[in-house]
């Protein structure tokens, strides 16, 4: 089992077409959740990092933090993958959810790399702020270019297609968000 | 899968797993600076010894029923004496740092405070001032209660007085030809009205009311300093001090910063070496704390805009 997760987790960094393969085969649950709550614990580390906090408050920060983020993570895993195959289905593939679902866990992999970069950007002084940023972009590319290997997978589709489903919706929530924004901002402005 | 792949994956995951383990360290080992976690005498979470409380007096003290919860500058009479209830029951709590940084407040405001903190080292607490920029009036006033008093050099103290204003709005409200009709049940119902200056006799009744709140006042200094009433005369007129002056007329005991009065409560209690720091906010409230410092204090003003009143304050003008 060891040897199975060790070198699925292998191929999802050096090969991850392969990684996808063994994935959709297999069928590793467990990897997954481990996965998904390392990834989760070392983003939320990573990202108390990045804040100006320490003592008894980094303590209540970090508590609450594991605690909320694991729970919306969990929250946005399952609204990310049903909104994506909502995405497909309006494009007219066929797949199976509960196998993008265990895709995308596999695809938050990147992020168990946010606390030691999150330490290293730390140590670059008064610029760590723009390396947490930087090592964050790049993270989030490597996780949304396996997004979106793993919808290509999942519905046998073409490229062209998979980039659809995969940033149609986010292109939505993106003009979502902007408009709450602005209404936000207005409301305050008039407060 | 072969050895090298093997090593790679092994080194990836230890090294992720560690940086998890020295992520958690950073986050939560105290800073050795800073308010909230002042001292590097903090312990960890189970810790039971015994420590210091730091408790914040920040902005004009009034008894507020819209303050806010999470900002300092905001807090209410209510809540500062509700915290010092908290450290008299909390039985880790040897010693007690006011850090004041207040012009003063509303009289009632300010002796319910001072009381509190009368009560706390009657229960055989230690209570140290330490005044950060300002620390005047109110401020003063609740400092007379405790054991010592330690300022920086430069903070503004003093302005020990009472005063009470009150606008005359009666030649504006002619000009524009706003007339206000007083239906009242005594002579004296609507003194103080924005609409009609004070009459002789108006005045006199406030200037006793006044002179009261200032024979209190004083009472407090010479009970607090041990002055006798010509010294505590001389230094309440209502002038202001620097912290060193103030050290000088024996106003204050000690010129010094929070970590010099966190030492000096300590050593009062009689805690041996760095004292811990018992931090009374509750984790949320800090984390409000920390959200609210980036929000402008003009939009927090607006949220928690006093109405103009007439009281009596103990104010720094």
């Amino acid at each position: 089992m060891i040897e199975y997760f060790s070198k699925t987790f292998y191929n999802l960094i050096v090969r991850p077409r392969d990684a996808m393969e063994e994935v959709s085969r297999g069928k590793p649950w467990v990897l997954v959740f481990m996965i998904f709550v390392g990834a989760h614990v070392s983003r939320i580390i990573g990202g108390a990092l990045s804040l100006p906090i320490s003592g008894g408050f980094g303590r209540a920060v970090m508590v609450f933090g594991l605690g909320f983020g694991i729970a919306a993570g969990l929250l946005n895993w399952i609204v990310v993958s049903g909104v994506f195959h909502l995405s497909a289905e309006l494009w007219k593939v066929k797949g199976n959810a509960g196998e993008l679902f265990m895709m995308l866990g596999v695809c938050m992999a990147p992020g168990l790399f946010v606390a030691p970069l999150s330490i290293i950007a730390r140590g670059m002084g008064g610029a760590s702020l723009f390396f947490y940023s930087l090592f964050i972009l790049g993270i989030n590319v490597w996780m949304a270019v396996l997004s979106i290997m793993a919808i290509k997978k999942v519905y046998s589709c073409s490229m062209e297609k998979a980039l659809r489903i995969f940033f149609v919706p986010l292109f939505f929530v993106f003009v979502v968000s902007m408009f709450l924004t602005v209404v936000i901002v207005l409301v305050i402005a008039a407060v | 899968m072969d050895k090298k792949e093997k090593i790679i994956v092994g080194i990836i995951l230890a090294s992720c797993f560690l940086s998890i383990l020295i992520g958690v360290v950073l986050v939560i080992k105290p800073s050795g600076h800073g308010e909230l976690t002042a001292g590097s005498g903090e312990k960890g979470l189970l810790s039971r010894s015994p420590g210091v409380a730091v408790i914040y007096i920040y902005g004009p003290l009034y008894v507020s029923d819209n303050d806010v919860y999470w900002n300092r500058m905001m807090r209410g009479s209510d809540r500062i004496v509700e915290q010092l209830k908290k450290a008299e029951n909390n039985s880790d709590i040897k010693a007690v740092v006011l850090r004041i940084n207040s012009p003063g407040g509303s009289v009632g405001a300010v002796q319910e405070v001072y009381n509190a903190v009368k009560k706390l080292r009657e229960g055989g607490r230690k209570v140290v001032v330490s005044m950060g920029d300002v620390c005047a009036s109110g401020g003063y006033y609740i400092s007379c209660a405790c054991d010592r008093l330690v300022a920086n050099p430069g903070a503004i103290t003093g302005s020990i007085g009472v005063i009470m204003k009150v606008s005359n709005l009666e030649g504006l409200f002619r000009k524009v030809g706003v007339e206000i009709e007083v239906i009242k049940s005594g002579k004296y119902k609507d003194m103080g009205s924005v609409s009609r200056g004070m009459t002789n006799e108006e005045r006199k009744l406030v200037q006793e009311v006044i002179n009261d709140a200032y024979d209190q006042f004083l009472g407090v200094v010479i009970e607090g300093r041990g002055f006798d009433e010509k010294k505590a005369g001389e230094v309440s007129q209502g002038q202001i001090f620097t912290g060193r002056q103030a050290k000088e007329l024996g106003l204050v005991d000690e010129t010094g910063d929070l970590k010099d009065s966190i030492r000096i409560a300590g050593e009062l209690a009689g805690i041996e070496g760095e004292p811990r720091i018992i931090d009374l906010d509750k984790p949320m409230m800090r984390f409000f704390d920390f959200v609210m410092d980036s929000v402008p204090t003009e939009l927090v003003k607006r949220v928690v805009n006093e109405k103009s009143r007439v009281r009596l304050e103990y104010m720094l003008q």
